[in-house]
């Protein structure tokens, strides 16, 4: 039924990705570049394509750093372009998918502040796919007043929403009566890192009530799949990169910690959480996921976060192959028809494009010998689909 | 120079004094020179095999950190952030080489007990970025050591070249300027000695032909005196002759 339907209100914004998709980079592509010598060459190159426009001002012998802004900026256009031309359901999804990308800034906005960076420096750093005009209110009053920064200035940004329930839940684990400084310190010594991951975890769980919610059956096929997969990495990575770590010393703290930070969405949740939240090794983390698919085979190849020796430039390590595996997922869902499944795959796979383009032009400026395994680190998207 | 001294005797003794300091400072100087090219060869050997080792190294390092950006994005603002103390601190002290003050680098670590950093990365790429902490940690203590031995190497430097004129300025100018001022102080009161002798033998010469003389003219007035005795015994009835006066002239 919702087939018949979608084009109604969204096959102009459909359409408009569908032809995007001609923007993607090809296999052929990805060779010349890897041909590239120098950081110019690969510009003059990056020029031909898609990314003809936003890279014309620059000098050729351009940053990566400053690349990878470019890169994102011209994402960041074609997503308003598409996000303008939406509307009802659409608009509000797309937005949802802009969230991640505003709690990043916010995060990285209020650490900046408490360190006295120059908020326009700051303001330079945000990533363009979460900007929104708020960003700006963001400053710091008088007298390190960081509860009434929480209070006033960040309620009226679009995630705000996630502030406060954060703030409640983390107000709640403190103790019964608590002050308003309570909450200053709270927020002066929390871990941003901490106040990112458990924002985010928050924000997937939000974004899969919402496609339960109000989207089309197809659509809600299509990315609660996405979703659940995209929670059960989370918690897989979580769970990866807390073994070993110096600071969760205690079993007590680590299974708090992880508690906190990993999705309660997704495959392995519920029925693998007591196990995987007592997971110390590898071994236990691969034994607590055997249930689920294919998780053990991506787990397989890991390497030991307990082991250092093993690690160096050419291992594969558990983010390649989750991109690797994502990458599949999303070029699968990108071809879904009649599902908002294909916007967001658009933007995980552009994201995945910068960041072979970026990596390519590291391992071009690095002037790396071109048998080095490193070249080969890139994923493509679409390459699996003509296998 | 050599001209303007006075030979004399106390001025000779004074050079042969210096001259034996001279070459007693030439000798320690050479060994202390010995000493120093040691340790140079020493340190430059660990600074070369420090340099090349370098460069891979940093190589490696930077490649991990792209891989790291490759994994979790742009995370260097969020460590920025996250640093709030150096965790790796130096402490100079230094070193005594043949009176050369080396500095000597040693790193000291501080435990990050309450950092945030490991937690940076949590929900993607974190292995990726403590591996690479751990890579630019490594390069770091690596640097540390080159600066050291770098530092090390151009004092180094310094002092065998200033020891090393002094060497030469000792063995080349000093001593042998001393030697012919020894030389020619020598030879100064040689001749001064070979004249004064000339001169005593002048002067007895002299004396003797005074001597001499004055012999022969006693000798001569006793033959005249004796002379006239026998004349006058000759003529003892001449007194009345008459006798030319020598006062008188006429």
């Amino acid at each position: 039924m919702d087939l018949c339907v979608f084009g109604v209100d969204d096959g102009y914004a459909e359409a408009i990705i569908r032809g995007l998709r001609a923007s993607f980079l090809t296999e052929a592509q990805y060779q010349q570049m890897k041909n590239c010598a120098s950081i110019p060459e690969l510009k003059s190159f990056l020029e031909e394509t898609d990314y003809q426009n936003c890279l014309q001002a620059d000098n050729p012998q351009i940053p990566t750093s400053i690349l990878r802004q470019r890169l994102k900026k011209k994402l960041a256009d074609e997503f308003e372009y598409i996000e303008a031309q939406s509307t009802g359901t659409l608009t509000k999804y797309l937005f949802h998918l802009r969230c991640r990308f505003m709690i990043d800034n916010v995060v990285n906005m209020i650490e900046g502040l408490k360190n006295k960076i120059d908020i326009e420096i700051l303001l330079s750093n945000i990533d363009p796919l979460g900007w929104f005009p708020e960003i700006k209110n963001i400053k710091v009053l008088e007298g390190d007043d960081y509860s009434s920064l929480y209070r006033d200035v960040l309620i009226d940004t679009p995630i705000g929403v996630y502030f406060m329930k954060f703030l409640e839940e983390s107000i709640e684990n403190l103790h019964e009566n608590r002050t308003l400084n309570d909450i200053q310190n709270l927020f002066r010594e929390m871990k941003p890192e901490y106040i990112r991951t458990s924002l985010k975890k928050m924000w997937l769980e939000d974004f899969y009530l919402f496609c339960e919610q109000e989207l089309m059956p197809t659509s809600q096929e299509a990315l609660l799949e996405l979703l659940k997969f995209e929670a059960d990495f989370k918690t897989i990575q979580v769970i990866y990169n807390s073994i070993g770590n110096r600071d969760l010393n205690t079993a007590a703290k680590i299974i708090t910690t992880r508690k906190q930070l990993c999705p309660t969405i997704g495959n392995l949740y519920p029925d693998c959480e007591k196990m995987y939240l007592q997971a110390m090794t590898l071994d236990a983390l691969r034994e607590a996921v055997k249930g689920c698919d294919n998780y053990r085979d991506l787990l397989k190849d890991a390497p030991d976060p307990l082991k250092r020796e093993e690690f160096n430039v050419q291992t594969k390590t558990l983010d390649d192959i989750m991109y690797d595996d994502e990458c599949r997922r999303y070029a699968l869902a990108f071809d879904g028809q009649g599902s908002y499944g294909v916007f967001y795959s658009y933007l995980k796979l552009k994201e995945q494009e910068i960041r072979n383009i970026i990596w390519l032009a590291e391992m071009i400026s690095r002037k790396l010998a071109k048998n080095h395994p490193g070249w080969k680190k890139i994923i493509i998207p679409f390459s699996h689909l003509g296998k | 120079m050599a001209e303007q001294v006075v030979p004399s005797r106390m001025n000779l003794a004074l050079y042969k004094a210096k001259i034996i300091s001279a070459k007693k400072g030439h000798e320690l100087l050479k060994k202390k020179c010995d000493a120093l090219k040691t340790k140079f060869r020493i340190v430059m050997v660990a600074l070369l095999e420090n340099k090349k080792f370098m460069g891979d190294e940093a190589q490696e390092a930077l490649l991990l950190i792209a891989k790291a950006q490759y994994a979790a994005g742009e995370f260097h603002q969020n460590v920025k952030d996250a640093v709030k103390r150096a965790t790796i601190r130096l402490e100079i002290s230094s070193e005594n080489i043949a009176g050369v003050m080396l500095p000597e680098v040693n790193i000291r670590e501080v435990d990050d007990s309450d950092s945030s950093m490991s937690q940076i990365g949590l929900a993607r790429g974190g292995q990726s970025i403590q591996r690479c902490r751990d890579k630019f940690k490594d390069l770091l203590i690596l640097l540390v050591k080159i600066a050291s031995y770098q530092t090390s190497f151009v004092s180094l430097d310094q002092v065998i070249k200033v020891t090393n004129r002094r060497v030469n300025a000792l063995e080349y100018v000093v001593i042998p300027r001393f030697t012919a001022t020894m030389n020619y102080i020598d030879m100064e009161l040689d001749e001064m000695s070979k004249e004064d002798f000339f001169r005593l033998k002048k002067v007895l010469d002299n004396k003797r032909k005074i001597i001499e003389k004055q012999n022969q003219e006693t000798a001569k007035r006793q033959l005249e005196v004796e002379d006239m005795n026998w004349q006058e015994r000759e003529s003892y009835d001449m007194l009345a002759e008459e006798q030319p006066d020598e006062d008188v002239f006429f």
